[in-house]
């Protein structure tokens, strides 16, 4: 067995722990911004081994293989992200593919099931791929900055000439804003808004629901992993503990964000993404025209 | 065997031929086998821990109109 | 320290916050109280603040999550005082 698969074992089972303990705290801020005493920060993990043990049914109206494979491809697809980012710090241009086949995942879930919430979800969530524009245009911004879409490239690049934070604010921003969709109760949140009780998620339960829940903690753990090596720099992420402090301090900007703001209409959503492509856009043609 | 333990052995088949996999190649493939092994040994697992349905009509969700 | 040693701390600090809210529910029964302070739950996040920032720090993490898992209102100052003794341990011992 090669000793790198352990290493990928230990990552695995660190991002789903940290992932699960931020979710928790994350729910826990806002409950205390809206003056309840809020769940204990396990909740989240306790949820997800509840309902490990909990049983399922195939709806009838469910298209059965999909039905199960996109669960499972949830976990693959965060699993391949950790990888890629963490373990082997390869290109930023495969995490966004992942990103893609992350919709592709909510998508089929949503539509798998035949439920009428699930297929609204499903379809909210292909309208709600704008929050990857932002993402194309910050990576072409850091590849005029730095020449590279390597993040041990990136890595390295900040170790000589500091953080990225500071050299181009708009994109850490708009990379922010995709960190703000992601984590739950968000503005831009329509995938899962409550109007369609769960958004996809709503006929998998269960077993399912619970490896989902799993998918989501190591893809929460994963989007703040790379946030931190792209725009903070390598200082942080040398050290498992330093990373995990300012994990903690980035979730509780996060529920201050997500706790503070209304859930926005789908197409208000999308018109606020757009727009902040267009800001990085504009952004990246200054880059180009004064040559990077 | 119901429908959701029958799927389950099957991905637990797919996911201890992937851990054996692990263990006996080295390389990329690693990386490759273990991200497919880890769901399936989820659900595999998981399948074999959750209780029998006690609904009459399995599959009949309420408030879908059955 | 390394991914391992990391990853058993939290599992502990896991198990700590699990035992915190096993202990809370069966102990108190009222959802909600304020200006009262629970004398184990002081102790042992006392004992957590100091232990955290020695070798023994899987203990520390196992002893700081018993306040912070306690049920909803209860076991928030015991935390703050464990998390205040941990950070002025902290700091005393890396001023030398």
């Amino acid at each position: 067995m090669d000793s790198s698969i352990i290493n990928v074992v230990n990552l695995t089972i660190h991002a789903f722990l940290v992932g699960s303990l931020l979710l928790g705290l994350h729910r826990k801020i806002i409950a205390r911004i809206q003056g309840r005493p809020g769940p204990p920060i396990i909740q989240y993990l306790l949820h997800t081994i509840k309902f490990y043990v909990k049983e399922i049914t195939f709806p009838i109206t469910a298209g059965n293989p999909l039905y199960i494979f996109v669960a499972l491809l949830d976990v693959s697809v965060w699993l391949t992200a950790l990888i890629i980012a963490i373990d082997l710090k390869s290109s930023l241009l495969i995490i966004i593919g992942i990103y893609v086949l992350q919709k592709i995942v909510e998508h089929g879930c949503g539509l798998s099931s035949g439920s009428p919430y699930g297929k609204i979800g499903g379809v909210r969530s292909v309208f709600s791929a704008a929050a990857e524009v932002p993402l194309f245009a910050v990576v072409a911004a850091i590849y005029l900055t730095t020449h590279s879409v390597l993040i041990s490239d990136i890595l390295n690049y900040q170790s000589i000439h500091g953080s990225l934070l500071f050299k181009m604010p708009i994109c850490a921003f708009a990379f922010f804003i995709l960190l703000v969709s992601k984590a739950p109760n968000s503005p831009f949140g329509i995938v899962k808004g409550k109007d369609i009780v769960s958004g996809y998620m709503t006929e998998h339960y269960g077993l399912l629901a619970s490896i989902i829940y799993i998918a989501e903690a190591i893809a929460y753990f994963a989007l703040l992993w790379i946030f931190i090596a792209v725009f903070i720099g390598p200082w942080v992420v040398s050290h498992p503990l330093i990373t995990l402090a300012v994990m903690v301090g980035l979730t509780v900007i996060l529920a201050f964000v997500n706790g503070l703001t209304p859930l926005l209409a789908p197409h208000h959503s999308v018109m606020l993404q757009m727009t902040i492509a267009g800001l990085v856009l504009c952004d990246v043609l200054y880059r180009l025209i004064m040559g990077g | 065997m119901d429908e959701e333990r029958k799927c389950g052995l099957y991905l637990l088949i797919i996911g201890l031929l992937c851990t054996f996999g692990i263990v006996m190649f080295k390389g990329m493939i690693c990386y490759l086998l273990y991200v497919i092994a880890v769901p399936c040994l989820l659900y595999g697992i998981g399948s074999y821990l959750i209780p029998k349905t006690r609904r009459k009509n399995a599959g009949r969700l309420p408030f879908r109109g059955f | 320290m390394d991914l391992f040693n990391l990853n058993l701390a939290i599992v502990l600090f896991i198990i700590g916050n699990f035992v915190g809210l096993e202990y809370s529910y069966r102990r108190y029964t009222t959802p909600y109280t304020e200006k009262k302070i629970d004398k184990i739950a002081l102790i042992l996040s006392v004992v957590g603040g100091l232990l955290i920032n020695t070798p023994l720090y899987v203990v520390g993490c196992f002893l700081i999550g018993f306040p912070l898992g306690m049920r909803p209102g209860y076991g928030r100052i015991e935390f703050v005082v464990g998390g205040i003794i941990a950070l002025l341990t902290y700091l005393l011992l890396n001023s030398y």
